[in-house]
């Protein structure tokens, strides 16, 4: 019998051969432990349970985001056997796993993104109010989808949608939103908003939302973002770092667009409110004509009026130097030929003069002149 | 003078400013002072009429228009 003789190279390339034939993938889920980060580029640690441990290698890349020893992860990856460092599994996508360990994964990623300042209120962008674009992030399989595009085109059917179809759940899923997120980010023609979106699940489901890649890209986005993910009550870091968060697929798309039929309404009374200001405005100017016409009518009699009573002054002012008031006192004005006689030296014997009283005259003839005695 | 189509309110108003003028200076003379006041009087008489008659005018114009 021939004992097949390898040389350690060999070994190695036929271990590899028969375990890539054996396994091709393996995913293994357990404990981290002596979890390290070599030249911020390489991962190492080790997976281990009860009785045994597995090394593990990885690209900094799949890093779902912070991990500490003690967690449980799940990982997918092929086993190889080094050539100089003995056998370890070559490691492509790394999901905490378990509910203590998700939930340490999320408060681990939470705080680091927090202490960048990614959830920021300043860095909150405006959601255009009636976007004409909206580049949708999401899977066209789920009900998320279609309820998202139900409800747009029913309230506003004035609109674009990209699609950019991504899976939302499983391993592939990070790295899946990351490119739909990107790629919809280099579109010639940028979208007036970037949704992502899914509809609910359990917390094991939605952890490609809490990936640390998926919310860096949707902190990057040029686009302002709107993030729904389809439960309300515990918060994923992409909604945090998210311009807007809609708590369902179809809230998104309220909160996006506005209701036409509402629209319409508004309009209608916006058109009542013009069309009786108008009239109002037309019955003011109206009221306004005939109170000046009233002004301009009243106003020569005013003048008048003035003048009238003016005129009443002037008269009783004139009267004050009535010359013949003085009649009234038993003085009387003397002429002669309508001349006024002043002095004796005018008149002789037997002259006709005219005696001017208050109310009357009388002719009188002179019988005598008396000059004065003194 | 009413009727005269000629008459101007204006003048008449002046005429009779500078008679009251004249009555004011104080210069003592009978024969023109009960001139001045014959003309004072049928100034007054002229401008009564004159204002008469506008007042009665618009009040036609208002009636008509309103």
């Amino acid at each position: 019998m021939n004992e097949l003789v390898l040389s350690p190279t060999d070994f190695v390339a036929l271990a590899n051969q028969t375990l890539e034939h054996v396994f091709g993938r393996a995913v293994v889920e357990g404990e981290l432990s002596n979890f390290r980060v070599s030249k911020n580029k390489w991962l190492y640690f080790d997976l281990k349970d009860e009785y045994s441990k597995v090394a593990c290698f990885a690209s900094i890349y799949a890093l779902p985001g912070p991990l500490e020893d003690g967690m449980v992860v799940r990982i997918t990856g092929t086993p190889r056997l080094h050539p100089q460092f003995g056998f370890s599994v070559t490691v492509q996508t790394i999901t905490p796993a378990g509910e203590g360990s998700i939930k340490k994964a999320f408060l681990l990623l939470k705080k680091k993104l927090t202490d960048e300042g990614l959830f920021d209120e300043s860095r909150k962008r405006f959601i255009p109010d009636m976007p004409q674009t909206i580049a949708l992030v999401a899977s066209v399989e789920s009900a998320a989808y279609a309820d998202f595009i139900k409800i747009v085109s029913s309230r506003w059917p004035f609109l674009t949608i990209q699609v950019f179809d991504t899976q939302v759940q499983g391993e592939a899923a990070p790295e899946q939103l990351v490119r739909a997120i990107t790629n919809a980010n280099e579109q010639a023609e940028l979208a007036d908003v970037l949704v992502v979106t899914r509809g609910g699940g359990s917390a094991d489901d939605l952890q490609a939302f809490n990936d640390e890649r998926v919310v860096r890209a949707v902190a990057a986005s040029r686009m302002p973002t709107v993030v729904a993910i389809g439960h309300e009550i515990d918060e994923s870091l992409s909604e945090l770092a998210a311009d807007l968060r809609a708590s369902t697929p179809s809230n998104a798309a309220e909160l996006l667009v506005p209701d036409k039929a509402a629209e319409q309404a508004q309009v209608s009374v916006l058109r009542d409110t013009l069309n009786s200001n108008a009239r109002s405005f037309v019955d003011l100017a109206v009221a306004d004509s005939r109170f000046m016409r009233q002004q301009v009518q009243a106003a020569p009699m005013r003048m008048l009026d003035a003048v009238t009573s003016e005129t009443k002054q002037l008269r009783q002012l004139l009267s004050a130097y009535d010359p013949r008031i003085i009649l009234t006192r038993g003085y009387s004005l003397v002429r002669q030929n309508n001349l006024l006689v002043t002095s004796v030296g005018q008149v002789a014997k037997d002259d006709t003069l005219l005696v001017e009283l208050s109310d009357g005259s009388v002719d009188v003839t002179v019988t005598d002149v008396h000059g004065k005695l003194n | 003078m009413a009727k005269d189509t000629n008459f101007s309110y204006k003048e008449a108003r002046a005429e009779l400013s500078d008679i009251l003028d004249w009555f004011e200076s104080g210069e003592v003379d009978i024969e023109q002072a009960l001139a001045k006041y014959d003309r004072a009087d049928e100034l007054l008489k002229a401008i009564d009429a004159y204002l008469n008659d506008a007042k009665a005018k618009i009040t036609t114009k208002i009636h008509q228009n309103s």
